[in-house]
């Protein structure tokens, strides 16, 4: 399997470390509900199809990085970087 | 037989090998086989069940039945395929599965047994008594089955592994493959061609058709010298592509050495090769399939395309009478090429009616083979015509049922190939790998001219999506043949007719299996075992689908394939694990000290991937526990000193590092002032502890923290993900500086005055308290100090660059030795910290929770922190929680055991009285007896009350009381004077 | 008084010479981890050349040369050969790391055939160009490589696993060499 990382380019996944659905950025706030935090922690989709998960490029550029690929296809469609996607890291 | 003037061997160079002890000789460019055969050789091997002689099947990597032992001893390499083995002067092999030898061999009376021993034989026979199976009938099993042994020895051989990238890769180095490789090198590709055999041009080299108006091979020399010319194609012989993997990703296993007489210690056997490959083509070509007769399996039968090899390719004839019997017209070609190198043709059987032959031989068209005779090898045919039967004598048969497209490879992604009625054979599905295209006769192209034009084709799209051009726009001349070609899978008579050879599948055994209803092709398959052995069904499949068809009433596209998946050809385990055993295995870790150590006689103990000392022996000192207590005895009263640089050590600097230490710990960072330093406690999300250290403010938004060795990286990708994924607006850097920085611990009642002995310029305890920290000089050097403690000593740590931390710990280390003082090791920081009741990550083992270890109230209430939420969940508050206690025997049996269990002093120590377990134990001198941290529920409320520990492994039971978890100096007078 | 003496994180592990092809120990270097303040890449930059001839680099590039080398290494930049201004704190954390890679000079024919035994990215010269920097593993080691020419590549690795590191290297060197 592949990656294309924003930064470094396409990348063996020897390079990665996996976490799991990407979902885990969302973190709730404190003062949310039981049944929300329930569900950040321990409940995740298990799609046949497009899923998006959160890797870390641990052996390339220390990047964490959210991966939308297709479970049934094993295509990766893309990867992009989180703090893109959350706010404006320079 | 050789013949004279055929064949691409090297007859100037004669090489001399073994099989069976007995001496041979062969030429530069023959395999076992091709040499075996031209000695008059009919038998290679035993068949894996019934024992029976049997020759060689095929000329390639899916010979199912002439599999031999290469080498000796240590290098013994078993289930060699004979036809892919180059000879080389010396080579040694054997062959496998017979007693007391290849000709007499005791298992053969399975044989006779035949009858019982059909598909399904085992599963019903060995199933009762359940007692059995251990003790009798698995050892039986094992004995009597199975073909080669490994050598039991340590394989010393040399593998490789490594990674190769390119714009296209080409799987099959014949024609279509070959053609493929001019194309898209000439328009500028970066190509890898990868070929299994040791020359390249495939079915050219095997065939006496003419390319361009010259021999295919020499067509193949010429194209190879062009090749060669261009520095962006890559040549790769001997190399098989194994499996397609994900993103453009194959693997491939090179075999470098086992061609080589001598390849010295450092030359690989193997290289197991990642291709990454922007497109590839399959130009794998076909393989040709048997046709299912009776008795069909004896010495000398063979595929006849297999004979057109080793006459074209090696000048070697397999037999000196030889028949046909075939279902389609390329096999014509077989009796076509022996007539003309004079080898006697006693028969074309065609079972198609309207076949016809301009060969002056007799030639039976509507007729089929019905027998076969001859036990160590074949002697004659029994022909059937019109319900008319003869008797024709030859040595060897030349057999085609038709090709199978080499599709394997398509269907390492879930492809399922269709059934093509016009080659009675399955063909690739299209598209079914990404980037990937199939030519040639892999595709079901029959003839050489639609090979070529299907890689044009194909490389042309390759080469117009890369934005280039292509220069070829020729193709060379061929004579084409269509293929023709008429169904027929086997031949009803007496007698066992195989489909699978290697692990003796017979027509009957199918039928069988669908009577017991065992129809689907999946089911078959695995009761039948048709298809498993080494040559995975290469050549059986498609003949044994077509049964199965025929027998269940469907057809054969409804019955479908099972699937193939990856290797195309066995690999071994030690290309595959290169950089998996020995040194290689895991990175080494050496701390500045390792050598200053080692040079004192410290036993290192593996710490991660550090090596750290166990302990220091002195003279006199005859086991570990004498060094241990001596060491911490010396540290309680006087001073120690322990490398102590294994530690994570995070630099973290910016306006918002405090955030993120608020964030990260349990417990407030942010009010933490210049200079001092804090122990902090950090949660995963759930609530459980994931690690601890101590955090030191250096200077205006600049801190150090440190991460136990366990979790070091583990802590820098958390503190990556926290401020990449929940808060990326934070000003703030970070970056591990455990690798800058050699830092000692030192420890003891002395530990002052060794400490001002290096520094420039003298602390106090008024100066520098407990839990301070600076930026020290050590020597002229910028070092840091920390007054800190694991030890419950007055103690420090102190940090150099790590250039100089060998010279600094040798210094320290002499300087302690003249006050009482000296080195410490693992075993001794272990007990120092267990009397002080500090944990580590035996305790720290993912399931528990501040609350567990009494430290609840770490959890600031004034802020969030990651795990904050999860942790106040009533579950994990629960008082009937393990909670963490410490333990001190007070029975008559002394021991305390690391992983023993707890229970209550009365209760009968089983599973369901379990009330916790012991994480840490060790003999404190200070004490003078064992004492050990654990969890038990309910714990903390149950101090001062005896319990039992049982190790049910060792058998010891002790009793123990429940202690103050600090053994030591509870109040904390000795690290804070 | 007595002083400190240092030693090279590759101290006795080199120079190793097989075939053509040597490693040695590049170990006359200060090495600072330069990380921008947040919106302080382009000052950085700037300051950064004033002070040391060189911008910041690209991603996967180095910039400045041989004696004064700025190496893009991920969420940081390497300031590679002079004392690092202090100056240069108004724009960015500075972390002096002299002592944390040992940085291994692989010089000769065979680097690229090492490297692809070591390495899962493509280091041949026409994509792995002379300047380009690439993070990666080397079999299990996290390493940083640089491109300084044709034949020379420089491998930066953990200090502590540089016994580990000269060993894989020197393995795949010798089976590489004992090929034809």
């Amino acid at each position: 399997m592949r990656i294309p990382c924003p930064i470094c380019g396409e990348r063996d996944r020897r390079e990665f470390y996996y976490v799991g659905d990407a979902e885990i950025v969302n973190r709730p706030s404190p003062d949310a509900s039981e049944d929300l935090w329930n569900d950040y922690l321990h409940n995740r989709e298990n799609p046949a199809g497009v899923t998006k998960d959160l890797w870390y490029h641990e052996s390339g550029c220390n990047s964490w990085l959210i991966v939308t690929r297709n479970t049934v296809t094993h295509e990766v469609e893309s990867a992009e970087l989180t703090v893109d996607i959350k706010g404006d890291l320079s | 037989m050789r013949v004279a003037g055929k064949g691409l061997i090297n007859r100037e160079k004669t090489l001399n090998f073994k099989f069976d002890g007995r001496s041979y000789k062969g030429f530069e460019g023959d395999t076992v086989a091709s040499a075996l055969l031209a000695s008059g050789e009919k038998v290679f091997g035993r068949s894996f069940k019934y024992h029976r002689p049997r020759g060689v099947l095929t000329a390639g990597s899916e010979e199912p039945n002439a599999l031999i032992t290469v080498g000796q001893g240590a290098f013994q390499d078993p289930n060699v395929r004979a036809t892919t083995q180059e000879i080389f002067e010396g080579l040694i092999t054997r062959s496998q599965n017979n007693w007391p030898n290849l000709q007499y061999d005791i298992l053969s009376v399975n044989d006779l047994f035949s009858n019982f021993l059909g598909a399904g034989f085992y599963y019903k026979t060995f199933m009762w008594p359940k007692s059995f199976w251990e003790k009798i009938y698995e050892p039986f099993i094992r004995r009597a089955a199975g073909l080669g042994a490994l050598s039991g020895l340590h394989n010393s051989d040399t593998y490789e592994k490594a990674y190769a990238f390119c714009d296209l890769l080409i799987i099959g180095g014949g024609p279509s493959g070959l053609m493929a490789a001019k194309i898209a090198a000439e328009a500028g590709l970066d190509v890898i061609l990868a070929e299994q055999e040791p020359i390249f041009g495939g079915r050219l080299n095997s065939e006496t058709e003419k390319v361009d108006g010259i021999l295919g091979s020499d067509w193949v020399a010429k194209i190879i010298e062009e090749l060669k010319e261009l520095d962006n194609v890559r040549l790769f012989l001997r190399t098989t592509v194994t499996g397609v993997y994900d993103q453009g990703t194959f693997a491939a296993v090179e075999r470098v050495g086992h061609h080589l007489p001598d390849r010295g210690n450092d030359r690989p056997l193997e290289c197991f090769w990642r291709f990454v490959a922007k497109n590839s083509i399959l130009a794998a070509g076909a393989i040709e399939r048997a046709i299912a007769f009776p008795n069909n399996d004896r010495p000398g039968i063979m595929a006849a395309s297999a004979v057109r090899t080793y006459l074209n390719r090696f000048g070697v004839s397999p037999g000196r009478s030889i028949a046909l019997f075939c279902n389609n017209n390329t096999a014509h070609n077989t009796a076509k090429d022996l007539l003309e190198s004079g080898i006697n043709i006693a028969a074309i059987i065609d079972s198609r009616e309207d076949s016809k032959t301009d060969l002056d031989v007799p030639f039976y068209n509507g007729a089929e083979v019905s027998n076969t005779f001859g036990r160590q090898g074949l002697n004659s045919i029994i022909v059937k015509k019109n319900n008319t039967e003869s008797k024709i004598e030859v040595d060897c048969l030349a057999v085609s049922g038709g090709w199978n497209p080499t599709l394997h490879l398509t269907c390492h992604m879930n492809g399922r190939p269709t059934w093509d009625e016009k080659i009675l054979s399955f063909v690739p599905e299209n598209g079914v790998i990404p980037n990937m295209a199939v030519v040639g006769a892999a595709n079901g192209l029959m003839d050489t001219h639609s090979c070529f034009a299907s890689a044009q084709k194909e490389v042309g799209l390759i080469i117009k999506a890369s934005g280039k051009t292509a220069k070829t726009k020729r193709l060379p001349k061929t004579e084409i043949t269509k293929y023709e070609i008429s169904p027929k899978w086997s031949v009803d008579g007496k007698g066992r007719a195989w489909l699978d050879y290697q692990n003796d599948v017979t027509v009957k055994d199918i039928q069988q299996s669908v009577q017991e209803n065992f129809k689907s092709v999946e089911h078959m398959k695995r009761y039948t075992t048709q298809g498993m052995a080494i040559d995975q069904g290469k050549n059986s499949n498609v003949a044994s689908l077509a049964i199965l068809a025929d027998a269940t009433g469907r057809g054969i596209p409804e019955t479908g394939t099972t699937t193939f998946r990856p290797p195309f050809v066995p690999v071994s385990i030690a290309a595959m694990g290169k950089n998996a055993q020995g040194i290689g295995f895991a990175p080494q870790r050496y701390t500045t000290s390792h050598v200053a150590s080692v040079d004192r006689g410290a036993p290192m103990v593996e710490a991660g991937l550090w090596y750290r000392p166990s302990y220091f022996p002195e003279v006199g000192e005859t086991n570990w526990r004498q060094s241990c207590d001596r060491e911490i005895e010396m540290v309680r009263t006087n001073v120690g000193v322990c490398d102590v640089s294994t530690l994570g050590k995070i630099d973290i600097q910016g306006p918002d590092a405090h955030r993120l230490l608020d964030f990260v710990y349990t417990n407030m960072f942010s009010t933490l002032k210049v200079g001092k330093v804090r122990y902090g406690l950090m949660l995963r999300e759930d609530g459980h502890v994931m690690d601890d250290g101590t955090t030191a403010h250096l200077a205006e938004n600049h801190y150090v923290m440190t991460t136990t060795t366990a979790a070091a990286g583990q802590v820098m990708r958390h503190l990556d993900f926290v401020h990449q994924c929940l808060h990326p607006e934070w000003d703030l850097g970070f970056i591990s500086v455990t690798e800058q920085w050699a830092q000692f611990s030192i420890a003891g009642p002395k530990s002052q005055e060794l400490i001002n002995a290096v520094l420039d310029k003298p602390i106090s305890s008024e100066t520098f308290p407990f839990m301070s920290c600076a930026s020290v000089g050590i020597l002229g050097e910028a070092g840091r100090l920390f007054r800190i403690s694991f030890s419950g000593e007055h103690g420090y740590e102190i940090a150099v660059p790590a250039r100089f931390g060998e010279s600094l710990f040798r210094l320290l280390v002499s300087r302690a030795e003249e006050i009482g003082g000296g080195p410490y090791g693992m075993e001794a920081l272990n007990i120092l910290r267990i009397e002080k009741g500090f944990i580590t990550h035996a305790e720290i083992h993912g399931r528990i929770t501040a609350f567990d270890l009494g430290m609840q109230r770490m959890i600031s209430e004034k802020k969030d922190c990651i795990g904050k939420t999860s942790a106040s969940r009533p579950g994990l508050l629960d008082s009937e929680r393990e909670q963490l206690i410490a333990l001190k025997p007070v029975g008559s049996v002394k021991q305390i055991v690391a992983g023993a269990h707890l229970f209550d002093l009365n209760d009968e120590p089983v599973r369901e009285n379990d009330r916790g377990y012991v994480t840490s134990v060790g003999f404190s001198p200070t004490f003078g007896h064992f004492i050990g941290l654990g969890f038990f529920k309910g714990g903390q409320a149950r101090l001062g009350e005896q319990i039992k520990m049982v190790d049910h492994l060792r058998g010891i039971e002790t009793e123990c009381e429940i202690v103050n978890t600090v053994s030591f100096d509870p109040k904390g007078d000795r690290l804070r004077d | 008084m007595i002083k400190l003496l240092p030693k090279t994180a590759a101290a006795g592990l080199t120079p190793i010479k097989i075939s053509n092809t040597t490693i040695i120990e590049i170990d006359t270097l200060t090495l600072t981890s330069i990380s921008a303040n947040k919106g302080k890449s382009e000052k950085l930059s700037e300051h950064l050349k004033k002070s040391h001839g060189m911008s910041l680099p690209h991603s996967g590039r180095a910039s400045g040369r041989e004696g004064a080398r700025a190496l893009w290494f991920g969420q940081h930049t390497l300031l590679v050969g002079p004392k690092c201004d202090e100056k240069l704190n108004k724009f960015a954390i500075l972390t002096d790391q002299s002592d944390a890679w040992v940085i291994l000079r692989m010089s000769g024919d065979l680097i690229e055939d090492v490297l692809m035994r070591l390495s899962p990215v493509d280091v041949r010269l026409k994509t792995f160009k002379v300047g380009s920097v690439v993070r990666t593993g080397l079999l299990h080691v996290n390493v940083t490589l640089h491109r300084i020419g044709a034949n020379t590549i420089d491998v930066y690795g953990f200090r502590s696993m540089a016994k580990t590191l000269c060993h894989e290297l020197t393995q795949a060197l010798s089976s590489v060499a004992a090929r034809d």
